[in-house]
């Protein structure tokens, strides 16, 4: 994970990238908890409202594999479909956890 | 916008981390930046600090981007701010809703910062020009206001003349106009004209018809004479559709005959000094429009007192109230009996006082003179 070069990328220097990772996490981390929340309660549109939020600001900072996640989720919870939102959870929590290690936090 | 402050940009989303990466990116370019998380905490920002931009994100919960772009468009403080608004959403429908609603572009998200600055800048360019343009056309159209009252003789100024004015220009190049000519010791003439159309060509026009009413107005020539003249010229120089009606008064204050030419204008109302007033009706073909014209013509015996009013078609037509100056110029002849005793230099704001009340003015340029024999 190259936080200098997404940095970079973004016009921004790797410090403030950092700063913004750290929002991402909080912010992410509290998606996820609406996500799963949402799940138990069967709440298609909370689920696809928590993934389009994930989806977005992963995708802003260059995070594009959990972006692309959060994609497939926003679009199956919108079809009502939440069997698959387990593994796909498991997987953006993993994805967090990485850049949570990778930032140092 | 002044040059030496920041140009302030209005950043709105529910995302808090996406509202930090534009300000991040924006800061560091120089920007300063507002930020807002939801539509009414935007729109009282917009409102207090009147950015010179704003990023408005269309899927927020509670007011949508949608609301807040109408509310602001709606407001005029903030109506010429330019909106961009963020968009996740790719169906075309939502664009076009926000381009509908007056937004200047979108950004489709996830944005990059480097586009979002992109587009910041090219907006902010294209509003520096256009409001550099607007306060450049006020400036001209302020000087052909000065210059066109500079145009209009003023009563005290022209004291032989013996008349009161009322001139009103609804926009800042009216398309009303009038002169004073001293032909001689004892014959003045008064033009009273009114353009079609009020645009910035007419205000130019005036300055035309002004000099050829000094070239034309003569002893030399007889009223008629002079307006068949100028109406030649003004045929070879008016752009295709403009034309005047007009009102030419020929006053020779020794003789006590007054000549009357029309084309295409309301009546005149003469009012003696003892008796009522009456309609002057004639008809007659418009100025600068056709080369073989005829005009209305009539020489009335006037005297000493006997007062005249021209006035354009502002003071007798409604358009909201459907009248013409063909019915409305008839219903008003009790009004300059109730005026009568006024002198001649006031007559005019007196009539339309008394027609208006301060606070009615009709929807048109007004210009009334009222002439004493």
């Amino acid at each position: 994970m190259d936080f200098t070069g997404l940095a970079a990328n973004l016009g921004i220097d790797r410090e403030d990238f950092i700063e913004l990772v750290e929002l991402f996490i909080n912010t992410t981390r509290n998606d996820l908890e609406k996500m799963a929340a949402s799940l138990l309660s069967s709440d298609s549109q909370g689920a696809a409202q928590a993934a389009h939020s994930i989806k977005g600001a992963a995708g802003n900072l260059g995070f594009v594999e959990m972006a692309e996640v959060a994609k497939t989720l926003e679009m199956e919870a919108k079809e009502d479909r939440l069997d698959g939102f387990d593994n796909g959870m498991g997987q953006l929590e993993l994805q967090l956890g990485e850049i949570e290690n990778h930032a140092g936090l | 916008m002044d040059s030496t402050q920041p140009y302030t940009v209005l950043a709105v989303d529910d995302n808090l981390l996406n509202l930090k990466l534009i300000e991040k990116s924006l800061a560091k370019e120089g920007y300063r930046i507002f930020s807002a998380q939801d539509g009414p905490s935007a729109r009282k920002l917009a409102l207090e600090e009147k950015p010179d931009l704003i990023l408005l994100d269309i899927e927020m919960p509670g007011e949508s981007g949608f609301e807040v772009i109408a509310k602001l468009k709606e407001n005029p403080e903030t109506h010429p701010i330019p909106v961009l608004f963020l968009t996740g959403v790719s169906e075309v429908d939502a664009k076009l809703k926000g381009f509908d609603l007056g937004a200047v572009d979108y950004i489709t998200k996830p944005f990059h910062p480097q586009e979002v600055l992109a587009r910041v800048r090219i907006h902010l360019k294209l509003s520096i020009a256009t409001n550099s343009l607007i306060a450049n056309q006020a400036q001209k159209l302020r000087q052909i206001t000065e210059a066109q009252t500079a145009m209009l003789p003023a009563p005290e100024d022209n004291p032989h003349a013996q008349f009161g004015v009322y001139y009103r220009a609804l926009e800042e190049a009216g398309g009303d106009f009038y002169d004073i000519l001293n032909i001689s010791d004892n014959i003045t003439g008064y033009f009273v004209a009114d353009f079609s159309g009020h645009d910035i060509k007419t205000s130019y026009l005036t300055a035309s018809v002004k000099a050829l009413l000094a070239q034309n107005c003569t002893p030399v020539y007889s009223p008629l004479e002079s307006m068949k003249l100028i109406n030649d010229v003004l045929v070879e120089i008016l752009p295709s559709g403009k034309y005047l009606t007009a009102c030419y008064i020929h006053l020779n204050r020794t003789t006590r005959k007054l000549t009357i030419i029309n084309a295409g204008h309301p009546p005149v109302v003469c009012s003696p000094a003892n008796g009522e007033p009456f309609l002057v009706k004639m008809d007659g073909d418009i100025l600068g429009m056709f080369k073989d014209v005829h005009f209305g013509k009539q020489i009335l015996d006037v005297e000493m007192e006997d007062k005249i009013y021209v006035y354009s078609d502002g003071l007798v037509e409604s358009a909201q109230n459907k009248i013409t100056w063909a019915t409305g110029a008839e219903s008003l002849l009790p009004v300059y009996q109730s005026i009568d005793d006024h002198p001649y230099q006031y007559a005019p704001e007196k009539l339309i006082n008394e027609l208006f009340g301060k606070e009615n003015l009709p929807e048109d340029d007004i210009v009334v003179l009222c002439i004493k024999v």
